[in-house]
């Protein structure tokens, strides 16, 4: 072997740029290695970080104009209205070749109500009469001092209180106006009415009442909300109640909580109360789905998500609001009965449960028949996370987390709500939300701009994956570039000293031979100083790829630009680019470099190991002969 | 004594077009002692036969035998490492090794170690003629005569009995030629090595103690001659 090195270095260019290039090599591998592996990695974090979802929204097909009386000009005004055509299903997105993770589906809401739920906060000092649906709104039963038609405030004497709070404000008397009625009904004195009222004092203010004409007028109540019963069917198609549309009070006559309209009333008002203690209940896919979580304006303080698994199977757990979990005394793994009463599939949550308000928007669980809505599904869910929102409270998109939420596997929910259908809308961004695999919106462009619905409008969030795929591209183009040059100039570099190194000694091989050398030896001869020299250059490239590594991946991350929108994403790579397990972790420092040298090394050996047979299987005694006659 | 002892041997190898018999049905013994001529014209065999002596490859018919063992029944590379040394008409010295170097790499093959390898190998440069200077020195760096003695003291260095030189004088002037020719009949004379070379010139073969004459792969004459020291 001394021979060998000893040979090898008598030739010190030749030696030397041989060192040089086969230890280039060896950085060219492991700077590429290194880089695809750190790419890799950051790329499987973002996969985790990052997510992209997408949402959908039926266009407006037109606008109407639609009338109302104006008690102010006592004429009719026009507003205008979005028209949209028959809602379109979700199942027109289901194309094939879309690389969803989760197809799009319109999910309602479901409103759920137990005695005992403890819905806002009981320490607070709001005025109660400010709570739930209640506060202004009420429905009372009322006698008129005298007949009258109320096309303008009349004094009403108050008797009976069936839902709402009464203050101080409603004494026994109150003033009543029909407003927006432009022929209203007369009242008749002795009889008593129920009605549905809302204190509305904004008239005053707004000089709808004329406080010259009418003086001692104060607190005008006028109707609040018809008797209506709103139900749809599974296609979205509204089932008739319009006889009831604009009734706001009925009059009340001995037996008349016994006919049919008395008991819509009733119905109503227990509808009324169910819906003040109710909670909504949002049923989904997945957690991300959701863009209060996609946005992190809500994160899980205490628990666990509910898993992948979970919502593939439908399992009873479910994520509350840290608020409601407090005031209901919920810990993690308590069960929570969720009878659901109702659907809407016309709107967010959030508009029905704002979180600034301790209100509810009025929920009417009524049907069609004026019967009140029982539960179509009653089950113990498992409390598996508390959630916390932090942000994005303020706003009226649809998008917000709804106060007191309770977030439910959707394929947890087995029976049908056909029976529950509250409201029907058509697709809109909150309410109907998918997954797509990471970096594949191309992918759905492609196929939805051949087959997609012209109607939907498709609107992506990526939280800037896009650009970071991009990032990442450059750096696996990079890795790439590198590992081919590495392999390339490995090879080169060994086919050329090889050649020089062992091909052309063959007649040193046949001296060898010649002079009593075993095969054995003239291979180790041959191959010894080669492979020396060759693993100490893949040690010093390999280390210098190692230690390399960080600056080239950090150079190549800051010349990537993120939008300062998705700054959370952004601090979640660079976070991880940047982590020392990545960069100067066993993988990286360590197995990487060494596995490159060692690959390095096993390519010279093989191609050393070829030649050298090649040498081998000449018989000296021909080579010999050919040198005699070459000379 | 008889070391070399070739019996009925015959070779023959295949070139692209054609099948060569190199080496037809040839007898005859080598003893220690003597330096010993093959002669004959190009493409007579002689070549071909010194590297059957050699042990670089085996008859195809024939056996030759190496003091009473047959050639193929041995371990031919320890042959070559112990018994038989080639000296080769271009030297064949190892460019990248210097002198000494040289000399000791066949005692290194047989494991003698370095210091002493180095003593001896400086020992036999005295030997054959070559001064101290010439130690460190790079085959490239010395004339034709001082490579061929180098290659010379290589083939003591194995400490054999047979040494094989295939034109060992080819490329060297006559000065030279003469030399060397002393060289190695004093190497058969005085130290008993068994010399066997193969040479078209008359000149060295006059200096054999035997002349074996070779014609297309034929022993064609075997001649023992009284020769005087020049």
């Amino acid at each position: 072997m001394k021979n060998s090195i000893r040979q090898l270095w008598r030739t010190p260019v030749k030696a030397v740029l041989f060192f040089l290039l086969i230890g280039g090599a060896a950085f060219l591998l492991t700077m590429g290695a290194n880089l695809f592996y750190v790419s890799s990695k950051t790329r499987e974090a973002a996969e985790g970080a990052f997510s992209t979802i997408g949402t959908v929204e039926q266009k407006v097909s037109s606008t109407s104009m639609e009338k109302y009386w104006d008690p102010a000009t006592q004429d009719y005004a026009y507003y205008s209205n979005k028209m949209y055509d028959a809602p379109i299903s979700d199942e027109v997105l289901d194309l094939e070749g879309i690389p969803y993770v989760h197809k799009p589906k319109q999910r309602p809401f479901y409103g759920a109500f137990k005695e005992g739920y403890v819905v806002r906060d009981t320490h607070s000092e709001v005025d109660e009469s400010w709570l739930g649906i209640g506060g202004d709104s009420v429905i009372v039963e009322v006698e008129p001092f005298e007949d009258c038609v109320p096309d303008h405030p009349v004094k009403l004497h108050f008797k009976k209180t069936l839902y709402g709070k009464i203050t101080d404000r409603m004494l026994n008397r109150i003033w009543f106006w029909d407003y927006t009625n432009p022929e209203p009904q007369p009242l008749y004195a002795g009889k008593t009415y129920i009605m549905a009222l809302f204190n509305n004092v904004s008239l005053e203010y707004q000089g709808v009442l004329d406080k010259d004409k009418y003086p001692d007028v104060s607190a005008v109540w006028t109707p609040w909300i018809d008797i209506k019963g709103y139900q749809y069917t599974k296609e979205g198609i509204e089932i008739d109640d319009s006889q009831h549309e604009n009734q706001f009070y009925s009059e009340v006559t001995d037996g008349f909580y016994e006919t049919a309209e008395g008991k819509r009333w009733l119905n109503m008002i227990e509808g009324f109360r169910i819906a003040d203690y109710s909670i909504p209940v949002i049923p989904t896919d997945a957690t991300n789905l959701l863009m209060y979580f996609y946005n992190q304006d809500a994160g899980i303080v205490e628990g666990r998500d509910i898993t992948d698994e979970e919502y593939r199977e439908g399992k009873r757990v479910c994520l509350v609001q840290e608020e409601f979990a407090a005031s209901n005394h919920l810990e993690i793994g308590d069960k929570l009965e969720l009878p659901l009463y109702y659907a809407d599939y016309s709107a967010s949550a959030s508009f029905s449960y704002p979180m600034w308000s301790t209100q509810t928007a009025a929920a009417k669980l009524i049907n069609a028949e004026g019967e009140l809505y029982a539960p179509f599904w009653d089950e113990e869910y498992e409390v598996a996370g508390i959630y916390k929102v932090y942000a994005g409270t303020d706003t009226y998109t649809g998008h917000e987390a709804a106060k007191n939420g309770v977030i439910i596997p959707a394929a947890s929910v087995t029976e049908s709500d056909e029976d529950n259908i509250l409201g029907y809308g058509p697709m809109k961004d909150y309410n109907t939300v998918f997954q797509l695999e990471n970096g594949r919106i191309d992918a759905f462009w492609d196929v939805w701009n051949k087959q997609g619905s012209s109607q939907l409008k498709i609107t992506f969030y990526d939280k800037g994956y896009s650009a970071l795929e991009q990032s990442f591209q450059n750096t696996r183009k990079m890795s790439a570039i590198l590992l081919s040059a590495g392999i390339g100039t490995t090879i080169l570099i060994l086919l050329f000293f090889c050649h020089m190194f062992i091909a052309k000694q063959k007649l040193r091989t046949a001296v060898e031979r010649s002079l009593g050398m075993t095969k054995k030896q003239c291979r180790t001869s041959l191959l010894s100083g080669m492979l020396v020299t060759a693993a100490i250059g893949c040690a010093v490239g390999a280390g210098a790829g190692s230690l390399l590594t960080g600056t080239v991946a950090r150079s190549l991350e800051k010349s990537t630009t993120y939008s300062s929108l998705y700054s959370t994403g952004k601090a979640v790579i660079e976070e991880i680019a940047s982590s020392p397990e990545v960069l100067t972790g066993g993988l990286a420092r360590f197995a990487i470099p060494v596995s490159a040298a060692a690959a390095v090394l096993a390519m010279a050996w093989l191609t050393a190991y070829i030649m050298v047979s090649g040498n081998l299987r000449e018989e000296p005694m021909e080579l010999l002969a050919k040198m005699r006659h070459d000379i | 004594m008889c070391i070399l002892k070739v019996e009925h041997v015959s070779y023959s190898y295949r070139t692209k077009y054609q099948t060569i018999e190199a080496v037809k049905d040839v007898s005859c013994e080598f003893e220690a002692g003597n330096l010993y001529a093959i002669t004959g014209e190009s493409g007579s065999g002689k070549s071909t036969l010194l590297s059957l002596l050699a042990g670089l490859d085996l008859p195809l018919n024939g056996r030759i035998l190496v003091k009473g063992e047959d050639m193929a029944e041995i371990d031919r590379d320890k042959y070559r490492r112990e018994q038989a040394s080639v000296v080769y008409q271009a030297f064949h010295l190892f460019p990248l090794l210097n002198t000494v170097e040289n000399i000791m790499f066949p005692m290194e093959l047989k494991g003698i170690p370095k210091k002493q390898a180095e003593e001896k190998a400086k020992q036999l440069i005295a030997e054959v003629g070559l001064a101290e200077q010439s130690y460190r020195q790079f085959p490239q760096m010395m004339s034709g005569g001082e490579q061929q003695r180098v290659a010379i003291a290589r083939a003591f260095a194995a400490g054999g009995q047979i040494i094989l030189a295939d034109e060992p004088t080819g490329n060297l002037d006559s000065e030279n030629e003469e030399n060397i020719v002393k060289l190695l009949r004093e190497s058969a004379h005085e130290r008993g090595y068994a010399v066997i070379v193969i040479t078209h010139n008359p000149e060295v073969a006059a200096q054999a103690d035997v002349i074996l004459t070779m014609r297309d792969g034929r022993l064609i004459g075997n001649t023992a001659q009284e020769v005087g020291v020049s």
